[in-house]
């Protein structure tokens, strides 16, 4: 429990932070790559934007990725499972198809649209809604079949509650720490598939700021300025950290 | 038996699905070659007589038909450059073929001793595990700029970029090999360590090891020979899962350490937006993992009698 609260605490802390400081970062021809100041408190990089202004807005364009990717992913993941979980063929159905969309990686196919019409943020957050649906959809699937042979949802059922009844009273609230836990480990996919995509050129288009695409810059820069590349990846680092602390922490609490 | 069938069916299954998505996304974008291929004068009924040669203008499922045929026949096209993109893909699969297969394999002789030494000795064990968290919360870019940092910019050890096939130079393969496989194993063995840890010590846990421990064996002893051989099997789906994050690392991998694979084609198609090779690529790798893992999974059936119990 305690797990838990200090990853959320970081994350919140994090998030406050990069709200705090998000803004327009515009771009200063003639404040090139200034060491830290009071004005620029982490700096400026290559084309003059201050440092911290952009990783505050970085960090809320990957939250603005990785929130509706999780939320799509385990939405989906749910319909798709508990639509079919009981009924032979379609629960078989279900699995081969998700078994053979495991076999693709978000980022592949987060590329694949980018090639099809550059980058962009709707395209993103399909990719990894799309890429993280099947995991989800069989851990829940697998749950599902066994709960719904468990006492209280056989009881409900034989006297005469509605399959959806059933689902939201008896089923859903045991699912809940696996489903959380699933989504924990999506959500931190998320931001650093993203932050990889960026990197590349492919993420978020490029006037949106993002820490990927910051260490993307900073690479021909991080022997001479090292803070264009060590403030966002220690952002990456700490938001990382908070997530595991708190997926491990609902892993002991579930047990 | 039935299991073989229904892998090779996934296999299938995978094949027409993401064909199928990968056509309908490539037929939504606008535009066809026409526009590229007459010149700009040409009239309209040069343009209808073209469009009926090349079939553009037939339904839909017609047209996917031919796609997914001209795709098993190994007819890919051309990239946007007019470069054939079958011989380009089979260079460069092995390529990634032997990134994939030297990575898991670093990754297995770093986790499984160390996940080892950690069973037998607590501070190792916090260490590794505190040490796999800061490597899974990095981003891969990240973890392989650092180690081109650590061994290539301060030791000196291993080339920074670049790749030498084993035909040309074998010491050189795996010089340039090296770095980029670390990267990616880093990012398995903190999978596999984490996992192989609690299998070992749910083993440690069993009745056996206790009575052995009461029998006076040491605690090193006992991991080493009898704790070790029942936790293997949890690798089993570990392995099966990184054929997948193989992929989906060797895009950025490729990229950094400049080495000519299926990785780093997809992510110079997608910056040159090149929809006909990216769209092949995609159904390729999602075929090259299924098939990986159907061809584990007959391993793994030959190689374990508890695997054939289902």
């Amino acid at each position: 429990m305690r797990r838990i609260a200090a990853g959320l605490a970081v994350l919140g802390i994090v998030i406050i932070f990069a709200a705090a400081v998000a803004g327009d970062a515009y771009a200063d021809g003639s404040a090139r790559f200034l060491p830290p100041s009071a004005e620029h408190p982490f700096g400026t990089d290559s084309m003059g934007r201050d440092i911290l202004t952009l990783i505050g807005s970085g960090i809320l364009v990957s939250l603005s990725v990785a929130v509706p990717a999780t939320a799509l992913s385990a939405l989906g993941g749910l319909l798709l499972s508990f639509g079919f979980a009981g009924r032979r063929f379609p629960s078989a159905a279900v699995i081969a198809v998700s078994d053979s969309m495991r076999s693709l990686p978000p980022i592949i196919l987060a590329l694949f649209l980018n090639a099809l019409s550059g980058p962009g943020m709707a395209k993103i957050v399909a990719a990894l809604s799309i890429g993280n649906m099947p995991s989800i959809a069989r851990m829940c699937h697998a749950r599902i079949a066994v709960l719904r042979t468990e006492g209280p949802a056989v009881a409900a059922e034989c006297m005469g509650v509605s399959r959806l009844g059933i689902f939201i009273y008896h089923i859903l609230p045991h699912l809940v720490p696996y489903l959380s836990a699933q989504c924990v480990s999506v959500f931190s996919a998320s931001i650093l598939t993203e932050a990889s995509l960026s990197y590349l050129g492919c993420g978020v288009p490029p006037q949106l700021p993002s820490l990927g695409s910051m260490l993307a810059d900073a690479r021909g820069a991080v022997l001479t300025h090292p803070a264009i590349a060590i403030w966002p990846a220690a952002f990456l680092l700490a938001i990382g950290i908070a997530l595991e602390l708190v997926a491990k922490g609902i892993d002991e609490v579930s047990r | 038996m039935y299991r073989f069938i229904r892998r090779l069916g996934i296999i299938i299954l995978t094949l027409v699905l993401v064909s199928f998505s990968v056509f309908l996304l490539q037929s939504l974008s606008p535009g066809d070659s026409s526009a590229y291929l007459l010149a700009e004068e040409a009239g309209e009924e040069e343009r209808a007589g073209y469009r009926e040669s090349m079939g553009l203008d037939d339904p839909f499922l017609l047209r996917y038909a031919s796609f997914l045929s001209a795709f098993i026949s190994g007819d890919w096209g051309m990239t946007a450059n007019g470069l054939d993109i079958q011989e380009i893909v089979m260079r460069r699969f092995p390529v990634t073929l032997s990134l994939a297969v030297i990575s898991i394999t670093m990754a297995l002789a770093i986790s499984v001793p160390l996940s080892m030494l950690a069973a037998c000795n607590k501070a190792a064990g916090r260490i590794a595990a505190a040490a796999s968290v800061a490597i899974m919360s990095l981003p891969s870019f990240l973890t392989a700029v650092f180690l081109i940092l650590i061994f290539s910019v301060w030791l000196g050890l291993f080339p920074p970029a670049g790749y030498i096939a084993p035909g040309d130079s074998f010491t050189g393969f795996m010089r340039t090999m090296f770095l980029p496989s670390l990267a990616l194993a880093l990012l398995h063995s903190s999978l596999y360590l984490r996992v192989f840890r609690k299998a070992l010590a749910e083993n440690l846990a069993k009745p056996f090891s206790i009575s052995m421990l009461a029998m006076g064996v040491k605690r090193s002893e006992l991991v080493v020979r009898s704790a070790f051989r029942p936790s293997l099997p949890v690798l089993a789906s570990l392995i099966a899962g990184s054929f997948v994050a193989s992929a989906a690392g060797s895009a950025v991998t490729e990229t950094i350490f400049a080495i000519p694979g299926i990785g780093s084609l997809l992510v110079d198609a997608a910056l040159t937006r090149d929809a006909a090779l990216s769209g092949v690529l995609v159904i390729l790798i999602a075929l090259a993992v299924s098939a990986a893992n159907a061809l584990f999974e007959l391993l793994l059936f030959f190689a374990d009698p508890r695997a054939r119990r289902g």
